[in-house]
């Protein structure tokens, strides 16, 4: 007997569910809302926050003017944001179907999860695809230190690249490290600071978006992502693998 | 009484209760529960009130849906409204339709032979428990103690969380209310053979949780909140 999820997925049926993960205050919502601003007027898309911020959160992105409040769901996590993520996904799952029941011309979900540790993953029964966002002012061992966050992300995104330089932190190190940790998985360093539109990002989301409206299963690798560090700041890094 | 029990009692069942404080958060916010004693007469308010009525309702449940197939004409509706006039506090209601919800979710992935449609899209969460408890192979009684035990191990477990009780004397608490779960299941299962039989609703149990109501009430109003109820 071959078990699929509940119900099964079938790529393009649907819009697409993408995870966004990662270390409290490490920019999920920063990037969010960037990622909200670029795709504004191509993508139609909605948001579901977790956690106690989440009254901040969802103002902030309706302060941001870059989404309808109608397209934002709050979820409360009982004080466990990565069990709402991950091990009982039901506020979750509640939230994003009433979004799509709500609009029907919906393309795009993003979950943002309420900040946890390394070790947060989305569960596959909630995201199709995810990406865990972490920043260089949390030192640049956070790579090596791995956990499923790191490891397991379908791309890591390496945020604030801008303080690098005023927390010591080794961009090339962290680059290098990651690349150990998640072989032949994505990284894109990013300063939402210098690029407030995230651009790699962007690109890395439409690519997904673009299979999955083929019918195809995401991840996706994206050809797009080779060409240099992310955010527009130039570093001295092999900025993604994948 | 068999594994059924221990699937859909498990606090891991991904069915929502772990974001559920049931009026706990409130009450902790108000200062009216803050150690083990003050936890421990929520409990027991909170069990001998909504908890009888739950466990009622969910034995009627488990009858209706028979103990081999979920009987798609049953008196959902009845059990539906009935609850519904149970249940003053929109915000409980409203509760108490999202666990329900989400039940109904791994209860059809569960067993999908069933026509769970006849439940309604958010069903309140004693009536799935209580058809989805038949199908675990488990008796109204069996139904009643697992609604009976839900309505004080959610707030129990938030209350670890929300004001860092050491875990094991909260078992130690819930250790106690197990005597009292197994009494008020026992009550709630007779008045569901007796209404299940008779058709007269209005003799199944009818007790008020006006401070449940409030914290219900009051949580709904709050701006951040840890639980969703």
């Amino acid at each position: 007997m071959h078990r699929q999820g509940f119900p099964p997925v079938v790529p393009g049926s649907r819009p697409l569910r993408i995870g966004i993960g990662g270390p409290v205050g490490s920019g999920k919502t920063a990037l969010v809302a960037a990622l909200c601003r670029a795709l504004a007027g191509r993508v139609s898309l909605a948001v579901v926050t977790n956690d106690i911020y989440t009254t901040e959160d969802a103002d902030f992105l309706r302060a941001a003017g870059v989404l309808d409040p109608d397209r934002i769901a709050a979820v409360q996590t009982g004080c466990c944001p990565h069990t709402a993520v991950r091990d009982d996904i039901s506020g979750n799952l509640d939230a994003v179907e009433d979004l799509e029941a709500a609009h029907a011309d919906l393309e795009l979900v993003v979950i943002e999860s309420g900040g946890d540790n390394l070790t947060m993953t989305f569960s596959r029964g909630l995201a199709d695809v995810q990406l865990f966002v972490i920043d260089v002012s949390g030192g640049d061992k956070v790579p090596r230190k791995g956990g499923p966050g790191v490891t397991r992300s379908d791309l890591l995104v390496v945020n604030k690249t801008d303080l690098a330089p005023h927390v010591g932190a080794d961009l090339s190190v962290m680059a290098r490290d990651a690349e150990r940790m998640r072989p032949g998985t994505p990284v894109l360093f990013l300063s939402l600071r210098g690029e407030p539109g995230a651009a790699p990002v962007t690109d890395w989301v439409l690519a997904q978006l673009a299979a999955w409206r083929e019918g195809n299963t995401v991840p996706v690798a994206d050809a797009a992502l080779g060409g240099g560090p992310g955010g527009g700041q130039p570093v001295d890094t092999p900025a993604a693998a994948g | 009484m068999g594994a059924g029990l221990l699937l859909l009692g498990d606090s891991r069942l991904p069915a929502g209760g772990h974001a559920h404080s049931g009026g706990l958060e409130n009450a902790v916010a108000r200062g009216e529960v803050h150690d083990l004693d003050t936890l421990t007469d929520f409990l027991l308010g909170r069990l001998y009130g909504t908890g009888a009525v739950q466990a009622a309702f969910a034995a009627c449940a488990a009858l209706a849906a028979g103990p081999y197939a979920l009987d798609a004409d049953g008196p959902w509706g009845e059990l539906d409204t009935e609850l519904d006039a149970r249940t003053p506090s929109a915000p409980a209601r409203a509760s108490s339709r999202a666990q329900g919800r989400s039940l109904r979710r791994v209860a059809r992935a569960a067993w999908p032979e069933e026509p769970w449609t006849a439940l309604g899209v958010s069903p309140h969460h004693a009536v799935v428990l209580g058809a989805a408890a038949s199908r675990a192979r488990l008796d109204a009684r069996g139904a009643a103690v697992l609604a009976a035990t839900n309505t004080v191990n959610g707030p129990a477990s938030a209350a670890v969380k929300l004001l860092s009780f050491d875990p094991i004397a909260v078992t130690v608490v819930l250790a106690e209310m197990a005597g009292h779960c197994d009494q008020v299941a026992d009550e709630a299962a007779e008045a569901a053979s007796t209404v299940m039989s008779d058709g007269d609703w209005d003799r199944l149990p009818a007790w008020s949780s006006p401070g449940l109501d409030m914290c219900a009430e009051l949580h709904a109003r709050e701006e951040v909140v840890h639980f969703a109820s």
